[in-house]
């Protein structure tokens, strides 16, 4: 089975250029005419990633595989991990700087909002270890490809 | 017309003026237009009519599908649709005198568009204060006005479409309301009718286009600003400069220009500025649209209501057709609205009873927009895509463009799709060029051929004349030879001792061209026929000798 892989360093702290690697991969979604629906619900969750690394992280790199049955994304990072992953899960629930709030970024839905998109999700995370997200996308023959 | 090749609904190519600088390829966002054989140019995609490419066209070889001037209202009833945009390019001058201008030229009726301006911004805040409540469309909400941006996201983001507002841009209730009322007008006592759009950029499509089917009952026509601009400035000038002014008969209402918000909507943030709700955004210029586009499909923005997107910069004044620069346009647009003011002519309860009857609904489906303008291609498979990924590995990805496509990436794809070759890449078949015609160097230059294209004496060891030359070398310090020449080299020195037979050989030459027209010793004649190194010699210098071998092409480096 034909399995196509990128992957992308997403570096700390550059907003500039955060959320490059899931444009990307939208494009290349776009071009293999999947349901828009999906691309878009794969695109955010890779855009909440890029942006939890940038924010948060530390340097990380974010890889996506597809074969014909599903995606992975994974996101990690060498930052500073999540303490709580539960509490981090949950909505609302935020660790944002002031300069991130006045971004308009910290509402505290990044990982809610992964959750929310993705068809499988883990997280893992050790305090001092960095965090590492694997998401699930399954592309059935029904809603996925057109 | 010879010269000139119809290829799309919006633009034409001139390919006695193109020079082949592919910047119209680059720019083109849809990525639609290749060069194929040097100069022609080639809309395969779909052309969404942003005129980029006639914007970044130095040599003026991509043009707007636009009709004669000379003919207007000749034989039949010219309407002129003027764009709001066309008052902003006479700093100074009424709008009134502007249409009465347009009126001289030919021009039955001018319809002025702050009419119906005003009732898109009614219809627009209504639909905005429902959908507070209903949440029936998603946020935030996206502009129709501009009709390149709801091409681009039917082309490149349709996931976006149902953001687009649904109802009826300006220029369309206009026109409906033309033809409504005053069309039939004149149909009725038999007059021939024409409706010329008089705009800012090439987004009017040409009404003999493949892609329309409808055979339209009434003439419609699409002038660009900068075609009727000498004209009308011609009459501007005579109504200005008359001191009785004749007193100017309009019918309908929307025959005259009021306010100063139909000037401002020329502007970015002129539609806008003066609307009734505060979370609201305006974009310009056609990257700009584009990133925002991306990141409103990553679901941000969410908590803004409305964006208003212009792919020209600074709005429509920044238009591919318009005849003055924009920033000069919109210092007369600033002036204007100081000198009208903001205001609107309509009552909102009007406007409301006719909402409630569904008269402002956009009649184009979401289904009906991909149909028109979605991409035309097939979809890849991933084994296609993956004969992508492995085609960029070969190709420098430069983007140079060179090869007629707009980047490396979009290059291999017309690649795998089978519309290109690997060959059309300049670089890769530079390449393979050089290395074939060294390939043959390699087999057919010998010492021979060196003697016979050079002039050269052979003095000694013929039996090495068809030693292949591969390299060559100059140098009179023998170990430095002895470090560095290389193997199959021609060495170029004024040394004549034995010792050098014995370098040559250590160092497993082709031959030996003693330069300057010196002579070797005796000894060193005879080792060099023992060994069978031929030895030549040259009059020319070694720097004359040395320079001819290597245009004759020994010793180029073709690696990088």
């Amino acid at each position: 089975m034909t399995t196509l892989k990128k992957s992308y360093h997403i570096k700390s702290r550059d907003f500039i250029r955060a959320g490059e690697a899931s444009i990307q991969i939208q494009t290349l979604l776009k071009s293999l005419n999947f349901n828009p629906k999906l691309i878009r619900r794969v695109a955010i969750c890779g855009y909440e990633g890029e942006m939890n690394v940038v924010m948060h992280g530390g340097d990380g790199s974010l890889s996506f595989a597809i074969n014909a049955d599903e995606m992975i994304m994974e996101i990690s990072d060498d930052g500073p991990g999540i303490p709580d992953i539960e509490k981090a899960m949950q909505s609302g629930f935020s660790t944002a700087s002031d300069e991130h709030r006045e971004m308009g970024f910290g509402a505290g839905m990044g990982l809610p909002n992964m959750k929310k998109n993705a068809d499988d999700i883990i997280v893992e995370s050790e305090k001092g270890q960095g965090t590492r997200v694997r998401m699930v996308f399954f592309i059935d023959k029904g809603g996925g490809v057109r | 017309m010879t010269d000139i090749q119809q290829i799309a609904c919006f633009v034409h190519f001139d390919k006695s003026l193109c020079n082949g600088h592919a910047t119209c390829i680059r720019a083109c966002p849809t990525k639609a237009i290749r060069m194929i054989d040097k100069r022609t140019v080639s809309v395969v995609g779909q052309c969404i009519g942003c005129g980029e490419c006639i914007r970044v066209c130095g040599a003026g070889a991509v043009r707007a599908t636009a009709a004669e001037t000379g003919s207007v209202g000749r034989d039949h009833v010219a309407i002129a649709l003027v764009s709001p945009v066309l008052y902003a390019q006479f700093p100074g001058v009424m709008p009134k005198d502007i249409l009465m201008g347009l009126r001289q030229m030919g021009f039955r009726h001018t319809i002025d568009m702050s009419y119906f301006l005003e009732i898109f911004h009614y219809a627009t805040e209504e639909f905005i204060d429902r959908n507070r409540e209903s949440n029936k469309a998603p946020w935030p909400l996206i502009s129709p006005v501009c009709p390149v941006v709801v091409r681009l996201i039917a082309n490149q983001f349709p996931s976006l479409l149902p953001h687009v507002l649904p109802v009826l841009r300006p220029a369309a209730l206009m026109a409906r309301e033309v033809k409504r009322r005053i069309i039939p007008y004149y149909h009725d006592s038999g007059d021939a009718v024409a409706l010329y759009y008089i705009n800012p950029c090439p987004t009017k499509m040409n009404p003999n286009c493949r892609n329309s089917q409808k055979q339209p009952d009434i003439h419609e026509v699409a002038l660009g600003i900068n075609d009727i601009f000498p004209q009308l400035a011609g009459h501007i000038e005579q109504i200005k400069n008359s001191d009785a002014i004749p007193f100017d008969q309009t019918r309908y209402e929307y025959e005259t220009c009021a306010t100063g918000n139909a000037s401002m909507w020329a502007m970015s943030g002129g539609e806008i500025a003066e609307m009734d709700f505060d979370r609201s955004l305006a974009v310009s210029g056609l990257e700009e649209t584009i990133t925002y586009l991306q990141k409103i499909e990553m679901g941000l923005f969410k908590d803004i209501e409305y964006i208003e997107f212009r792919t020209c910069r600074e709005g429509c004044l920044g238009g591919v057709l318009t005849a003055v620069d924009k920033y000069l346009a919109k210092s007369a647009v600033q002036k204007m609205i100081k000198l009208f003011g903001l205001g609107r002519r309509l009552t909102r309860e009007n406007i409301l009873r006719m909402y409630e009857k569904g008269q402002f609904q956009t009649e184009k489906s979401p289904a009906k927009l991909i149909d028109l303008y979605g991409t035309k291609k097939a979809a890849l498979s991933l084994e296609s895509l993956q004969e992508i990924e492995e085609t960029m590995e070969l190709l420098r990805g430069t983007d140079c463009a060179a090869c007629g496509a707009p980047d490396c990436r979009t290059f291999a794809e017309d690649i795998v799709r089978g519309t290109a070759r690997l060959q059309d890449c300049l670089w890769i078949s530079a390449h393979s060029t050089i290395k074939s015609k060294r390939n043959k160097r390699e087999i057919t230059m010998t010492v021979k051929d060196l003697v016979e294209r050079l002039g050269l004496q052979v003095v000694a060891g013929d039996k090495g004349l068809d030693r292949r030359v591969e390299d060559g070398y100059c140098g009179d310090l023998l170990s430095e030879i002895m470090g560095n020449a290389p193997a199959g080299c021609v060495w170029l020195t004024i040394q004549g001792h034995q010792n050098i037979v014995a370098v040559a050989v250590l160092r497993d030459m082709a031959a030996i061209i003693v330069t300057g027209g010196h002579t070797p010793d005796e000894e060193t004649l005879q080792k060099a026929n023992q060994e069978g190194i031929p030895i030549l010699r040259g009059s020319e210098s070694a720097f004359q000798l040395a320079g001819r071998l290597f245009s004759m092409g020994v010793g180029k480096s073709l690696e990088e």
